[in-house]
């Protein structure tokens, strides 16, 4: 049994008379991909941001490693073993740092590699994990594109060792194609680094390729949990069914019966 | 069955770079056409550049609409071509629709401009936004757009776009920022009310899932080319150009078996500015003989598609 490694408890945030997400309660276990899918306004969002802090829940706890986050060691530990990934990744990469600053950042902050020297061949290093080369070292942002920009946030939030990584819906904005090499780059990483992954996605067709257990969310509750076999082949809640139901599949015959399912069912 | 819209050697230059080179296109009335490809690839330069949105960029070739040629009409004509011939709904409909306006008079618009009356134009606003399944549509006409959601909103942008009976309508991404189920509706929608009044549909999209349902034919456009063209039966079964089969192959799917890898197209999609020597493709391609960084491939016909490959 995998031990559980971040857990949300009873979490619930209201915003003025509008309760956008209540009683979530989901762990994430050593060494697994967690997806937590739902469609936009469903709470994904909220539930990330009272995960990591950024937002303090009405109600409910959230633990790390077997204790409750609280108190300022607690959080300090946690924000250097969880990192996240974003989703915009022209956003989320300052546009006057080169590439080694921002993949260097945090083993300077953390204490990690002390010397410029040192930085600068770890971070060759990460760079060439997510398949990136030496000669990308001093080049800013703007000259890589956005399935690049994505491998460079992986590489920064790698490269302080981390055992837990948070990505908000990192493929959403990229190309099919671009996807794909991400999508690649994530799982490829996650094994080889025994890391545990929380993935937010809306794409449920991405979340089947990278998850073990998903969590879906449905206006701000959770619908139905279950591992990756349970969710696709036997899903539980009409929602998850209605979710599922919905992904198009580039096959015009079975797309044209999907459809053709969808409209009877709607009747 | 003759084409309503005639893309002839279409190219698109803005400055000195060419976006757009010599697309060729046609659309037959009431078939549904997409053009797929990356970020990049020129498919909304196109849609834009067939209605000459964007007065800072050359649009060179031909676009004929019956017996005129759109390239050469003055800016005052295209105006008139512009919402009542050939409409368009774009990607975000947040942003597209006036916040400040009832979306009533937005939908009831290009009515308005051609001298409908106010009444008259507000009632067939209201019969448009109910048949886009707009509940309660009469009343809502005096509604604001932030009081709708995104897949309401989109109802009132095709509304506004339908409102006079175009021939065609291009629609550039008009889900992308929907919710999958909310997409599937607003998709059906399109294809109803097109097959319905015999409206002509291009659709740019870079999502291959919704092309299999919703398109007749498929043209795949890389670094501002076609580099092939389809009916989706033959393109789904196997795509010409090893560009289209690199697409098709990376779309994660949830009806096949799970797979260890998602199969990748190497590198990223070349530019404009930077394209290659020969054919655009041939960096990223694994069917690339040394022809291909020589001479660039015309387009040939097979059967009853087109393909831009040495290889084929």
């Amino acid at each position: 049994m995998r031990s559980d490694l971040l857990t949300a408890d009873g979490l619930t945030k209201r915003y003025g008379r509008f309760t956008a997400i209540e009683d979530v309660s989901f762990t994430l276990r050593a060494g697994e991909v967690l997806g937590l899918v739902g469609e936009s306004g469903s709470g994904k969002s909220t539930t990330v941001r009272c995960l990591v802090g950024l937002t303090k829940p009405d109600a409910g706890t959230v633990s790390y490693d077997g204790e409750p986050l609280q108190g300022r060691a607690a959080w300090h530990r946690f924000r250097r073993e969880a990192q996240m990934v974003f989703q915009d990744p022209y956003a989320s990469l300052n546009p006057r740092m080169t590439v080694a600053e921002i993949v260097g950042e945090g083993l300077r902050v953390h204490g990690i590699e002390r010397t410029a020297a040192g930085r600068r061949a770890r971070v060759t290093t990460l760079l060439g994990q997510v398949g990136l080369d030496a000669g990308d070292l001093d080049r800013y942002p703007r000259s890589f594109s956005g399935g690049q920009r994505q491998r460079i946030a992986i590489a920064r939030a790698i490269a302080v060792e981390p055992r837990v990584l948070i990505c908000d819906e990192p493929v959403s904005a990229l190309d099919v194609s671009v996807q794909a090499q991400v999508v690649n780059v994530l799982r490829d990483m996650g094994r080889e680094l025994g890391l545990s992954i929380l993935f937010i996605a809306h794409d449920l067709a991405v979340v089947r390729y990278l998850c073990d257990r998903l969590v879906v969310l449905d206006q701000g509750r959770i619908a139905e949990q279950g591992t990756r076999e349970q969710i696709y082949d036997n899903p539980q809640a009409p929602y998850t069914r209605s979710l599922l139901a919905a992904v198009p599949i580039p096959d015009p015959a079975a797309e044209r019966e999907r459809r053709h399912r969808q409209k009877e069912s709607a009747r | 069955m003759t084409a309503v819209l005639r893309v002839e050697n279409l190219t698109v230059d803005v400055g000195n770079l060419r976006i757009v080179d010599g697309l060729d296109l046609e659309l037959r009335a009431g078939e549904r056409v997409a053009l797929v490809g990356e970020s990049g690839s020129g498919k909304s330069m196109t849609a834009r550049a067939l209605l000459r949105l964007d007065p800072s960029v050359t649009v060179g070739g031909q676009v004929w609409l019956g017996d005129r040629d759109l390239v050469t009409l003055s800016e005052k004509q295209m105006q008139r071509v512009r919402g009542t011939e050939l409409a368009m709904v774009f990607q975000d409909p947040s942003t597209a629709l006036n916040p400040l306006r009832r979306v009533g008079d937005q939908v009831a618009e290009p009515l308005r401009i051609r001298g409908v009356s106010r009444r008259d134009a507000r009632r067939r606003a209201a019969e448009m936004l109910d048949r886009l399944g707009v509940p309660r549509a009469a009343e809502r006409l005096n509604a604001y757009p932030h009081e709708f959601s995104g897949g309401m909103r989109q109802r009132v942008m095709l509304a506004a776009a339908l409102i006079t009976g175009p021939r065609v309508l291009i629609a550039d991404e008009p889900t992308t920022a929907l919710d999958v189920r909310v997409q599937e509706k607003v998709l059906a929608l399109i294809e109803q009310l097109a097959a319905e009044d015999g409206i002509a549909v291009l659709l740019i999209t870079h999502d291959l899932g919704i092309v299999a349902g919703f398109a007749d034919r498929v043209a795949v456009m890389y670094a501002g080319r076609k580099v092939e063209e389809n009916s989706v039966e033959t393109f789904f079964a196997g795509p010409s150009h090893p560009y289209g089969r690199g697409l098709l192959n990376s779309v994660p799917r949830v009806d096949r078996a799970l797979t260890e890898r998602l199969d990748t197209i190497p590198g990223t999609a070349v530019k404009p500015s930077a394209r290659p020597p020969g054919c655009s493709f041939h960096p990223r391609c694994s069917a690339a003989v040394s022809r291909c960084s020589a001479e660039a491939p015309v387009l040939v016909t097979i059967g009853s598609g087109q393909v831009a490959c040495h290889e084929v």
